[in-house]
């Protein structure tokens, strides 16, 4: 497989993640709405303002925070993990060939799952809902709505919430940014100075990464990309903090909520690269 | 107490004497006619029996409640619920019965007897019921609380015997007596002396002459004292009132072996006497009990309504006769006679038929034609039948009186009332405090009997000193529930009461629920000790493991504690481990567990399992 072929697993699996969490959401809302449905009401179904029922909303989501990560969510963090794994094991394979130190890429691999696990099982990557169930329930408790629409005024919130947009990017970006981060430790490791900026074209594709699409580059054309870019001269979608040694992660910028472009840089041998990509590297002074 | 024959002859011919007006074909059946009692309260005791044993026995039919028609009620009516009776006030004695069940549970009792061969007669080898103790909690509470002042005799059904040179039958000498208990009804004790002498009437009849012809009608009696089973059967001519008394046995044991079933005491003119606990409750089951059928007799005649329906005079024309049909009737003049015949078209009524063959009602179809019905199809037909207003009233009233008689009892709850409040807990601890209380007595006299009988047939093995057994009987009887445990458990968990007062309440009902199995309720204690979190809220479980200061084995034990138990269960020794140790062998099977799978859950395990890969 290659790594442009990994990286689709990576990123399906961060579609995946997506949906899973909006599933979550769903199941939440249903263990949400059965909290709720303890708060005391009078006989026509509202709210009563209470200093108990205020006091409850931290029992509520003390408890809704408890019980916020099922199991089934857990297996789908799992089947999360292994995209990154499959994304992992492909780039270690094609740049072992390189010379590449195995226990280094697994060091970056193993970082980029643990920091994605700990933000997907952390509530605190759910401050969003938390805060919108909290101020909801306060709001009907002080004004003594009806259970009944403060029920539905929090399903519809939580269906719609889901873990924070900062967490979500970085979700989606982890396959990305982790095979990135290899790539460039191995090459710099192997001594590697030739990359293919590899990737299909799509309709939304950037003409800056059109410009560069399929062409074998420099490591320092590469790097002077990223310098440009860090003295204000960049292009539309790239990513704020990319310099010369970020613009191996972050590439072309963004491609949706994802902190990285759909483009891969492969390490390519100096034989392979085309006399085309040789010529203009000569005409620079970065071959001889 | 021993008595000789002469005055055994002379007790029994005195209380024969009295029994007598209310003898038919020897049996005492007409008790209202006695002028004077056998015993205080005889009477009394017989009309308590009449009106509580409908309510606790099949087949005993409430002949007094149904003896009068109400105002209003026809006979057709009164023979309708005779035909259709049925107990419906059973399950009310089913409660009491398994309430005193639960009472004279095996846990709360305990028998030792030091001679094997009694202990093994009393616990496996009675006749029929295999254990004494089964007798008594199987077949003793439904006589006892139906007829207080009936006995239980220890008596028993064959002994050894052997045949001298003449054929003379005689008690073997080294025959061993094994009592059997038998109960007789206070309608066939014909006399006592409490604890000295004890008159029964049997249920089998010695033959008599009546006229030409032999009958069994002849009364055969048991006078049994401290000493003696004395048999009295009456012989020859029934009218001559001649009775044979012989010693039928001496059974030694130096007090009569017969003993009342006993119930609520209480002085009657100068006499104890025994009322049923049951009683209060038999008026207002006997209201239920009649007006339930009432309500049926009712029931039935309102599933027919009667139809009400348009209709035209019957206009048949009989040509032989040359006559129009008159209100039901043909009738024509022959000769001077005047001749009157139902009308064969309308039966009778003088309306003609209006349903057509397959059931339609047939109405004009104009109302303006020359002769109108002046109805339409919507009120041409109608079905006449009283409201339900009053069954409605009957409903209730029956449940009323049914659920008066429960609370006499304190067995009312068992189940909260549709649409009612459910009983708080501190509701059910009275109730069950109540409940106890009103049990108490009748646990009490049945292990009081259970005793006796004990005694009885241990001395008639063994001679009247023998007294070589201990039987310890419960000082309280704790009829909670589980429903009632757990509503007083989680009233206590709601009412921020400690912690530990959670905890004790958890270990009552551990108790409570494996009393029978010291082993089992070992192991449930144990387990119950070793997960701390235990008796905390779910919210507060989830709390700790959320906020990562529960262990994963501690979390492993928590949720997965039957299986750990299980295992441990199966190691050699772990039965002959005090509580706490069995408590801290769990801990350790639940660290080796979680260390063998690295997680607290499959799901969380898969995912380190991902990390690691």
């Amino acid at each position: 497989m290659s790594i442009e072929a990994a990286r689709g697993i990576g990123d399906e699996a961060a579609t995946a993640m997506d949906a899973a969490v909006q599933a979550l959401m769903k199941r939440a809302s249903a263990r949400i709405a059965a909290e709720v449905a303890t708060l005391d009401t009078d006989a026509l179904g509202r709210i009563r303002p209470t200093a108990a029922n205020i006091q409850r909303i931290n029992t509520i989501l003390d408890r809704v925070s408890a019980t916020l990560f099922d199991d089934k969510y857990l297996a789908d963090v799992a089947k999360y993990l292994r995209g990154l794994n499959t994304v992992s094991g492909t780039v270690a394979d094609t740049l072992r060939s390189l010379g590449a130190d195995d226990v280094m890429l697994n060091a970056i691999a193993r970082r980029a799952k643990a920091g994605a696990a700990t933000q997907l099982l952390s509530t605190s990557s759910y401050r969003d809902l938390f805060g919108s169930v909290s101020s909801q329930l306060i709001n009907g408790i002080v004004t003594a709505a009806e259970a009944s629409a403060v029920l539905q005024g929090i399903a519809e919130a939580v269906d719609t919430s889901g873990i924070d947009r900062a967490v979500k990017s970085q979700i989606d970006s982890a396959p990305a940014a982790m095979q990135r981060a290899q790539t460039a430790a191995a090459s710099e490791q192997a001594g590697i100075v030739f990359y293919r900026f590899q990737g299909r074209p799509i309709a939304t594709t950037r003409p800056w990464c059109l410009a560069r699409e399929g062409k074998v580059w420099h490591v320092e054309e590469i790097r002077e990309w990223g310098r440009q870019a860090a003295a204000g001269q960049g292009w539309d979608g790239m990513i704020d903090g990319t310099n010369e040694q970020t613009i191996f992660t972050y590439l072309g910028g963004w491609y949706g909520d994802r902190a990285a472009c759909r483009h891969v840089l492969t390490p390519v041998l100096p034989s392979r690269v085309p006399p085309d990509d040789m010529a203009r590297m000569r005409a620079k002074g970065l071959v001889d | 107490m021993t008595l000789t024959e002469e005055q055994v002859s002379a007790i029994f011919m005195s209380q024969y004497a009295i029994m007598k007006p209310s003898l038919v074909d020897g049996r005492a059946t007409k008790y209202d006619v006695l002028k004077e009692e056998p015993w205080a309260g005889y009477r009394a005791a017989q009309r308590e029996r009449r009106r509580i044993l409908p309510h606790v026995s099949e087949g005993a039919f409430p002949e007094h409640l149904f003896k009068a028609r109400a105002p209003n009620q026809t006979q057709a009516e009164l023979d309708w619920m005779r035909e259709n009776f049925e107990h419906t006030t059973l399950p009310v004695y089913m409660d009491l019965e398994n309430t005193v069940g639960r009472g004279l549970h095996e846990t709360n009792w305990n028998l030792t007897i030091g001679d094997v061969a009694i202990e093994e007669y009393v616990t496996t080898g009675v006749n029929e019921w295999g254990a004494l103790f089964e007798f008594v909690k199987a077949a003793l509470l439904k006589r006892k609380i139906a007829d207080p002042m009936g006995v239980v005799a220890f008596l028993p059904k064959s002994i050894e015997t052997i045949s001298d040179e003449d054929g003379n039958e005689s008690v073997a000498p080294d025959a061993v007596i094994r009592a059997e208990p038998m109960v007789f009804g206070s309608n066939r004790v014909w006399g006592f002396a409490y604890d000295a002498w004890y008159l029964i009437r049997l249920s089998e009849s010695s033959e008599v002459q009546e006229g030409n012809k032999k009958v069994r009608k002849g009364i055969v009696c048991l006078l049994v004292d401290g000493e003696n089973v004395w048999r009295i059967e009456q012989v020859g001519r029934a009218k001559d009132e001649k009775f044979d008394i012989t010693l039928d046995y001496t059974h030694g044991i130096g007090e009569a072996p017969v003993i009342h079933m006993m119930g609520t005491p209480s002085a009657h003119h100068d006499g104890l006497v025994w009322t049923s606990p049951f009683a209060a409750s038999a008026g207002l089951l006997n209201v239920a009990l009649l007006t339930e059928h009432q309500l049926r007799a009712s029931e039935a005649k309102l599933m027919f309504p009667v139809r009400v329906m348009i209709g035209d005079p019957c206009e048949f024309y009989d040509q032989v006769h040359g006559v129009r049909c008159v209100d039901g009737v043909l009738a024509w003049i022959e000769g001077e006679k005047r001749i009157e015949k139902k009308c064969t078209a309308c039966g009778g009524s003088g309306h003609k038929n209006r349903i057509s063959p397959f059931g339609e009602l047939i109405i004009n179809a104009d109302p303006n034609a020359t002769k109108p019905d002046a109805v339409n199809a919507s009120n041409a037909l109608s079905y006449a039948s009283p409201s339900t207003d009053s069954s409605r009233f009957m409903r209730e009233e029956i449940e009323r009186y049914e659920r008066s008689a429960r609370a006499v009892m304190h067995l009312d709850a068992e189940t909260p009332m549709a649409g009612g409040d459910v009983k708080t807990a501190t509701q059910s601890g009275l109730d069950a405090k109540a409940r106890a209380a009103f049990v108490k007595p009748i646990c009490d006299q049945l292990f009081v009997i259970f005793d006796f009988g004990i005694r009885c047939i241990g001395r008639m093995m063994r001679g009247p000193e023998w007294s070589d057994y201990s039987l310890r009987v419960p000082v309280e009887y704790d009829l909670r529930t589980d429903a009632d445990f757990i509503g007083i458990i989680a009233e206590v968990q709601k009412s921020g009461l400690p912690t530990f007062i959670t905890a004790m309440l958890t270990d009552e009902f551990i108790a409570s629920r494996h009393a029978d199995d010291a082993e089992s309720l070992s192991n449930a204690r144990a387990l119950a000790i070793a997960d701390r979190m235990a008796m905390m809220s779910e919210a507060a479980v989830a709390s700790e493991i959320s906020g990562g200061r529960a262990q994963p084995w501690e979390v492993l034990l928590h949720y997965s504690g039957l299986s750990i138990l299980t295992r441990a269960a199966q190691e050699a020794g772990f039965d002959a481990l005090d509580l706490l140790a069995k408590a801290e062998r769990l801990r350790a099977v639940a660290r080796e567990q979680s260390a063998a799978t690295g997680a607290a859950s499959p799901a969380l395990g898969a995912i380190i399992a991902q990390i690691e890969q």
